[in-house]
């Protein structure tokens, strides 16, 4: 069977089109082919290995989206035939999931610690740190050493890859909000909430965190079944679609009733704004498709993110 | 013109009548034979309303009341918003009329950079800006010469603008170092620092990748319109 395969301006990248034995074939072949024939400089441009690959063949109506190929599909799976035409789109070079999160978290691991252990280089006096500070040093490393954890031993990643930019822009995110969190939380010049209300903050928090761990433990099942979108139930889950955003939220709020600092507070609230965007979207995506037509469950009653606000 | 129209034609209409009567001050501030160091003492008042005033484009954005893109808005805007209130309001007469002298004839300036300069950059662009914006409200598109100067009074203006700010920065500077002016220092209740000297470095900085960014997203949107009045001289043409 033969295909045709375009850019997403429409010009025809291989001459003469795609030759594969029929509907039958994979994805991942089609893949495979295009990677060859890259390989061979029969495609111009950078080597599009798999990963960077965006195949799509056009939505059932002329105003819908376009379909993105799945790897483990069958072409039949998207009513592709003989004559069908493919859209390619090069998505650049790409970075493992696991990857991009190993140095996002191991940054901020390492360097929250650095302002503590060398605070006489750092601030030019010794002293030694109250309280609120060894509790917060505690708390934070163990949180990334708990991230790094669930990265290797528990999330079911939706994508393998994503463009390598992310790394840089991520890190920079993480990294720098630790770096200033940590300078001034860890500053001699400090001054410290009351030490009983740091003690409840931080155990509170320590709360948040399995609840958290436990979310990610739910949702990374969830994607075993390996049967498509599922709507999550079970522990809070039945009460806030993205349970696991609502506890991490918490958990830096209660990390800053116990450090109270301007640089904790930023931190939570653009984490939070990222989390309840894309909370929002999660939210929608399974609405639409739980509707409750055709015999599928009506996605229940939940809230999105942050109970009591949204 | 529904209601929406109406109040974006009004509040457009207004900005190219207050930055126009800025022009008008500063020209006649330079002509009086006073130059164009002064034009800040003049126009102070006109400057605070009319800059000020642009902190609804943002909410306008926010809102969703218009296409444009919230950062670069509200980027924009902050950044205006610093120079005017945070620089050139915050720091001593001595400084406000400083002047970086680029080219001089037998000890005469004659190419320079001050507020002067700062305040006739700002308002040309202010004046192009908001009445292509005006003419799109009350008329559905905007007249070609409009278009035009839009896309090409940037050219200039920018460089002489972003110019001239930085010259106010960093004649400022000294001032806001020996003052400690709008330092926050520690120990207070919101473990917090801040200080103003190295922040408004740091902005300024964020000028050299942000400038050629910004330049030439505008040549390319130039561009672009000139292959759109290509396009659309060829179809009248051809009909």
């Amino acid at each position: 069977m033969k295909l045709k395969l375009v850019s997403r301006s429409g010009k025809e990248i291989i001459a003469g089109g795609l030759d594969l034995p029929d509907s039958s074939a994979k994805v991942d072949q089609l893949q495979a082919l295009i990677h060859k024939l890259s390989e061979e400089k029969k495609i111009k441009g950078a080597l599009l290995t798999p990963s960077r690959q965006r195949l799509t063949v056009p939505g059932p109506t002329p105003t819908s989206k376009p379909v993105a190929l799945a790897a483990g599909k069958t072409l039949a799976d998207y009513d592709i035939k003989d004559g069908s035409t493919i859209t390619l789109k090069d998505l650049g070079p790409q970075i493992g999931y696991q990857t991009v999160f190993f140095w996002e978290y191991f940054g901020p691991m390492m360097i929250y610690p650095l302002f503590y252990c060398l605070r006489q280089q750092i601030y030019g006096k010794d002293f030694t740190p109250v309280l609120a500070q060894r509790i917060a040093l505690y708390y934070h490393t163990f949180h990334y050493a708990k991230r790094l954890f669930e990265t290797f031993t528990v999330h079911n990643f939706s994508h393998a890859t994503m463009p390598i930019m992310n790394l840089f822009r991520n890190s920079g995110y993480y990294w720098g909000f630790a770096a200033m969190m940590s300078y001034f939380i860890n500053h001699p010049d400090y001054t410290s909430p009351d030490e009983t209300r740091v003690k409840v903050a931080f155990a509170v928090a320590m709360l948040m965190q399995a609840g958290n761990y436990y979310s990610h433990v739910i949702l990374a099942n969830l994607r075993k079944s390996g049967k498509g979108y599922l709507i999550p139930r079970g522990f809070a889950f039945n009460f806030v679609t993205c349970a696991n955003y609502t506890f991490e939220i918490y958990g830096w709020f209660c990390f800053n009733i116990g450090t109270q600092s301007v640089m904790g507070v930023l931190f939570m609230c653009a984490g939070a704004l990222q989390m309840i965007q894309w909370a929002i979207q999660k939210h929608a995506r399974l609405r639409k498709l739980f509707d409750g037509k055709d015999g599928k469950e009506k996605y229940p009653r939940r809230w999105i993110v942050l109970p009591p606000f949204i | 013109m529904g209601p929406k129209s109406a109040y974006l034609f009004l509040y457009n209409s207004l900005l190219v009548a207050g930055w126009s009567y800025i022009l008008y001050l500063t020209v006649d501030e330079t002509l009086n034979g006073n130059g164009t160091k002064d034009a800040f003492l003049r126009t102070r008042k006109q400057l605070e309303i009319a800059q000020t005033a642009a902190i609804l484009e943002v909410v306008h954005s926010g809102i969703g009341l218009v296409r444009s893109p919230f950062a670069t808005t509200a980027l924009q805007v902050a950044s205006r918003i610093a120079i005017l209130w945070g620089v050139l309001i915050a720091i001593p007469f001595d400084s406000r009329t400083a002047q970086i002298n680029l080219y001089s004839v037998d000890d005469t300036p004659k190419i320079f950079l001050n507020s002067g300069t700062m305040i006739i950059a700002w308002s040309l662009s202010e004046i192009i800006r908001y009445s292509f914006y005006a003419c799109k409200e009350l008329l559905g598109f905007v007249p070609r010469p409009i278009e035009w100067l839009r896309y090409s009074g940037f050219i200039v203006l920018y460089p002489i603008g972003v110019a001239s700010e930085l010259t106010m920065v960093y004649r400022g500077l000294p001032h806001m170092e020996n003052n400690d002016m709008y330092d926050l220092k520690m120990p207070n209740p919101w473990n917090f620092g801040f200080c103003y000297y190295t922040f408004l470095v740091i902005g300024t900085l964020l000028y050299i990748p942000g400038f050629p960014k910004l330049y030439f997203y505008m040549m390319a949107s130039r561009k672009r319109m000139f292959r759109s009045w290509r396009e659309a001289d060829q179809a009248k043409k051809n009909k």
